[in-house]
């Protein structure tokens, strides 16, 4: 008995000594800060996530850069200002011509094209390709190309293997693009013209046809028209320093865009990750994708680090769940200027466990705080104990979307099509007491869409006021007096941090302003999603962060049709407001329209329901200069110094 | 012996195949798009080429694409982590977690056996120790543990790192608080089979032929004692093995069970059912290590498995 419990004891220590392949104490880098949750990605044109932008920042620089106190671009990448048509259409930019890989080599605007043609591809599925195909002439039409030959390429692929398919899917084959190629083959093996109907949906996918080669001849076709294509597109490298961008309408405000690290250059050892079928740096489904792997570093046999960025900063190691390690890159222009040398960011997955490491200096900086008891972090920092708490206003907005489409909603009619209710609604709510009584953590109430004060230049209207008497009486013109007659109110929201309790405030007010039932309805973040993008809601919680300098960031949101139109608002006022907008010359009455704009979707109409500005509380450790807290909470380490 | 070790190894493949599809046909019938990573939605000729290149567009094709990925053992790419497949990902996490539950298991058999052996023997002021040792492993949840201890030894004491993981410094306070809960009910196993063997008539029988009390008690009593013990330790090792997410994510260790949940959550079917499959053969594997053991050390089981 006693050899089995050693014989078990020596396994287990043996196991424990196998399974520690213990790494030694790393050096303490200038700067660790705390990354809440590790990041998604490091390709930059795939981001969308704060902690993966705020490291793409810093290891790829963009044609501008964002000047973190006052938040406009500045040079970066290229000299700032551009040269600009008189039209407004046609940018110039020139590439500054100390701007350096970090292996040495020159950045050139091909290595921009190279970077912004991958955000646009559909296989890279970047949420933020709209920063291009919007604007940028021909884009929307290479990327609407491109997706219909993927769709046709995608289902030749299934058919050559072998698979059924559904019937929506074959409906493709029938495009104008691949309908000669298909209907030449169908010929060839029936011996019959292909009538129309034979060639639409389902009944030619059950046809006998040689798929494989079918699927061969649409892909060669398209692959050998790729390039051309893509050269319609308003991007032109005219030499190593020039890039010119044509664009299909005015978009004032692309020098901010051009700060986003989504826009960053991408260096030709990329390419070399991207897969390949039948020669053709495609994959069978046509789309461009590229090795997972190629953001990973890792020092090549020949010596070659990777990824090659062009940023302050070179990517050394990157754990997963773990760590990211940057350190300076040594052929940037700035490199013997920067005091921080390496920054390290830590994954603190649980927001307490890494303020207690902040308390105890094991970290120097977390860019949010974001604890249970985050009002009592927000006292501290306003009553002045702590110093290195600093309360910073953000430029976004949590609001809820009135479901403006739908006359029913899960078999209840939807009383908010009505826009008297949705205004009575917006009217009744009490926003003051939500931010200051129940969040207490210096939130500001929102009475319009877009932070007042967050973005230059913008002026914002006059908000929503909190009216419950004349929200009552716009109930009682809509046909529910003192709330008669009303469904009960369904209210979804996201059960994560504070929307639960800012959900419930809300319900209990509508309860005594409008005499309103409403049911509540917490889902956790995948369900939520789904229920709102279907639009099974009356009413849905949202929040929506600005992406750039301008209000349209915010309004674009409202307009129809758009992707991120939750509520399903259209109004063809709105809209002509926005277009009218889009091609003014004068910056100011640009403005002026911008705010018409606001004033008209938030609150004439109430399509949305503002309810808070968000207020972020940072942390920075005393010693650690040159952190500038920032309504976009944009942090480049390279103008930090460190004093321990 | 090598007849009952290949069955139970195929009724093991048998099992995985079954947790395999079970987990699959769950993953994929709960609502949630595992695609979207944002707020954002993705435009639609955009999903539906991603679908089909993830082969989530056709259910059947895509049951098929995991199961012989699963047969070579790779795991295939996850949907929220587009620079890891699921095998890096399990490469860089799977190490932690075994070393962290391989030290907590010691631990807790360290502090557990003894405690509870003691506890059965011994009244008074041992037996209220133990008990109390007992209760709070089981009764304090360990995130209130973790958070406690990161307080006195992190941010007070200074002695210990507040969270984070590759220093050899950084494995006392996880170690501690994931043991707690086993040591406590190992201490009530072992002292529950204890006082049952002390009460069997070979014992007497023995204590009555003049066998020295110690002799019978750690000789003849404990043997028996450990048996439930044992058994206990299979599935409990597979499961400190895998991680536990309250404590990975209290001391920020980068080790499989926060992927366990966020998969789940985030509908990341790969990476689920990588999780699933790996806790699923650590199970087996440990279940028949320990019948194993069991059949070494117990002969009335050895004539079962034929030895």
């Amino acid at each position: 008995m006693l050899r089995a419990v050693i014989v078990l004891l020596i396994a287990l220590l043996a196991g424990v000594y196998i399974a520690g392949k213990w790494t030694s104490p790393r050096s303490r880098p200038d700067l660790r800060y705390v990354n809440s949750s590790d990041v998604h990605t490091l390709d930059p044109a795939r981001m969308s996530w704060t902690q993966d932008l705020r490291l793409a920042l810093n290891l790829w620089e963009t044609l501008y850069a964002c000047d973190p106190r006052t938040l406009k671009p500045v040079s970066a990448a290229a000299e700032f200002p551009p040269e600009i048509s008189v039209d407004g259409l046609t940018w110039t930019f020139r590439l500054r011509e100390d701007g350096r890989w970090s292996d040495g080599a020159p950045v050139t605007a091909a290595d921009f094209v190279r970077g912004w043609r991958r955000l646009i591809e559909p296989g890279t599925a970047a949420d933020y390709a709209y920063f291009l195909t919007d604007y940028v002439d021909s884009a929307a039409e290479y990327v609407s190309w491109r997706g219909e030959a993927v769709g046709v390429l995608t289902v030749l692929s299934r058919l050559a293997e072998g698979w059924s398919i559904h019937d929506r899917q074959a409906s493709v084959l029938a495009t104008a693009e691949c309908a000669e190629i298909v209907r030449r083959a169908y010929a060839e093996a029936t011996g019959n013209v292909a009538e129309p109907e034979a060639l639409s949906g389902a009944r030619i996918a059950r046809a006998a046809l040689p798929w494989g080669e079918l699927h061969r001849r649409v892909f060669e076709a398209h692959a050998a028209e790729l390039d051309a294509r893509f050269a319609q597109v308003g991007l032109e490298a005219v030499d190593d320093r020039t890039l010119i961008v044509r664009f299909c309408r005015p978009c004032p405000f692309f020098a901010d865009l051009a700060a986003f690290p989504v826009l960053a250059p991408i260096h030709s050892s990329a390419e070399e990750h991207r897969e390949r079928w039948r020669g053709a740096p495609l994959t069978r489904e046509g789309l461009v994708v590229y090795d997972s792997r190629w953001t990973r570093p890792v020092t090549a046999p020949d010596g070659a680090v990777r990824p090659v960025t062009n940023g302050p900063y070179r990517l050394v190691e990157w754990r997963f769940k773990q760590s990211v390690r940057l350190e300076v890159n040594p052929h940037h222009r700035d490199a013997s200027r920067i005091a921080c040398r390496s920054v390290e960011a830590v994954v603190f997955a649980d927001a307490n466990s890494a303020l207690l490491a902040y308390e105890a200096g094991d970290v120097d900086f977390i860019p949010t705080v974001e604890v249970s008891y985050d009002h009592t972090i927000f006292r501290l920092a306003e009553s002045g104990d702590r110093p290195d708490f600093q309360p910073t206003p953000l430029a976004a907005t949590s609001f809820f979307n009135f479901n403006c489409a739908d006359a029913e909603v899960e078999g209840r009619a939807n009383p908010f099509v009505d826009v008297r209710v949705r205004r009575a609604f917006s009217l009744a709510l009490d926003r003051e007491a939500i931010a200051r009584r129940i969040l207490q953590r210096g939130d500001r109430p929102a009475r319009t869409f877009i932070p007042p004060g967050t973005l230059p230049g913008y002026d914002t209207p006059e908000g929503v006021p909190f009216d419950p008497e004349a929200g009552r009486r716009l109930l009682e013109e809509a046909g529910y007096p003192q709330g008669r007659g009303l469904p009960v109110i369904d209210v979804l929201f996201n059960t994560s941090g504070a929307h639960p309790v800012v959900s419930q405030a809300i319900a209990r007010q509508w309860e005594i302003h409008l005499g309103a039932r409403v049911e509540l309805r917490g889902k956790e973040s995948k369900a939520f999603a789904e229920d709102k993008a279907r639009r099974r809601f009356m009413i849905s919680q949202a929040n929506w962060y600005a992406d750039y300098n301008d209000p349209t960031t915010f309004l674009d949101v409202l307009a129809t049709g758009n992707g991120n139109n939750d509520s399903g608002y259209a109004s063809a006022e709105f809209d002509a407001l926005l277009a009218r907008a889009g091609t003014a010359d004068d910056p100011e009455a640009r403005m002026r329209l911008l705010k018409e704009a606001e004033a008209t979707a938030v609150v004439r109409d109430a399509a949305i329901l503002p309810v808070f500005h968000y207020t972020s509380v940072i942390a920075v450790r005393e010693g650690v200069e040159g952190l500038h807290p920032n309504s976009r909470l944009w942090f480049p380490f390279s103008g930090v110094t460190v004093r321990r | 012996m090598i007849r009952y070790v290949l069955r139970r190894v195929g009724l093991g493949v048998l099992t995985l195949a079954c947790v395999y599809a079970v987990t699959f046909l769950m993953t994929v019938s709960v609502p949630g798009n595992p695609l979207q990573s944002s707020e954002r939605r993705l435009a639609p000729e955009i999903e539906a080429a991603l679908r089909a290149r993830y082969d989530v567009d056709h259910n059947g094709r895509y049951f098929l694409q995991l199961l012989s990925g699963l047969a070579r053992l790779d795991f295939g790419p996850t949907f929220q982590y587009p620079d890891w497949s699921c095998n890096e990902i399990l490469a860089q996490a799977l190490p932690v977690s075994v070393l962290l539950g391989l030290s907590a298991m010691l631990t807790a058999v360290l502090i557990g056996v003894p405690l509870g052996a003691w506890w059965a023997v011994r009244r008074g002021a041992a037996g209220a120790a133990a008990t109390t040792l007992a209760l709070l492993g089981t009764c304090v949840p360990t995130f209130i543990t973790g958070a406690c201890l990161l307080l006195c030894f992190g941010v007070w004491l200074k002695i210990a790192p507040v969270g984070g993981w590759g220093t050899i410094s950084a494995l006392p306070l996880p170690t501690i608080t994931l043991a707690l809960p086993f040591a406590a009910y190992l201490a009530r196993l072992t002292r529950v089979g204890m006082e049952e063997a002390l009460r069997q008539d070979f014992i007497r029988t023995a204590l009555a032929r003049g066998i020295p009390e110690q002799r019978v008690l750690w000789g003849h009593a404990f043997p028996v004692a450990f048996l439930p013990v044992l058994s206990y330790l299979g599935p409990a090792t597979a499961q400190a093995l895998t991680g536990s997410f309250v404590v990975e994510k209290v001391f920020s260790v980068p080790g499989m069970g926060q992927h366990f949940v966020n998969a789940a959550l985030n509908r990341d079917v790969g990476l689920l059912i990588a999780c699933v499959t790996v806790y699923a053969a650590l199970v087996i594997a440990f279940n028949l290590a320990v019948d194993l053991v069991h059949a070494w050390i117990d002969p009335r089981v050895r004539s079962e498995v034929g030895v």
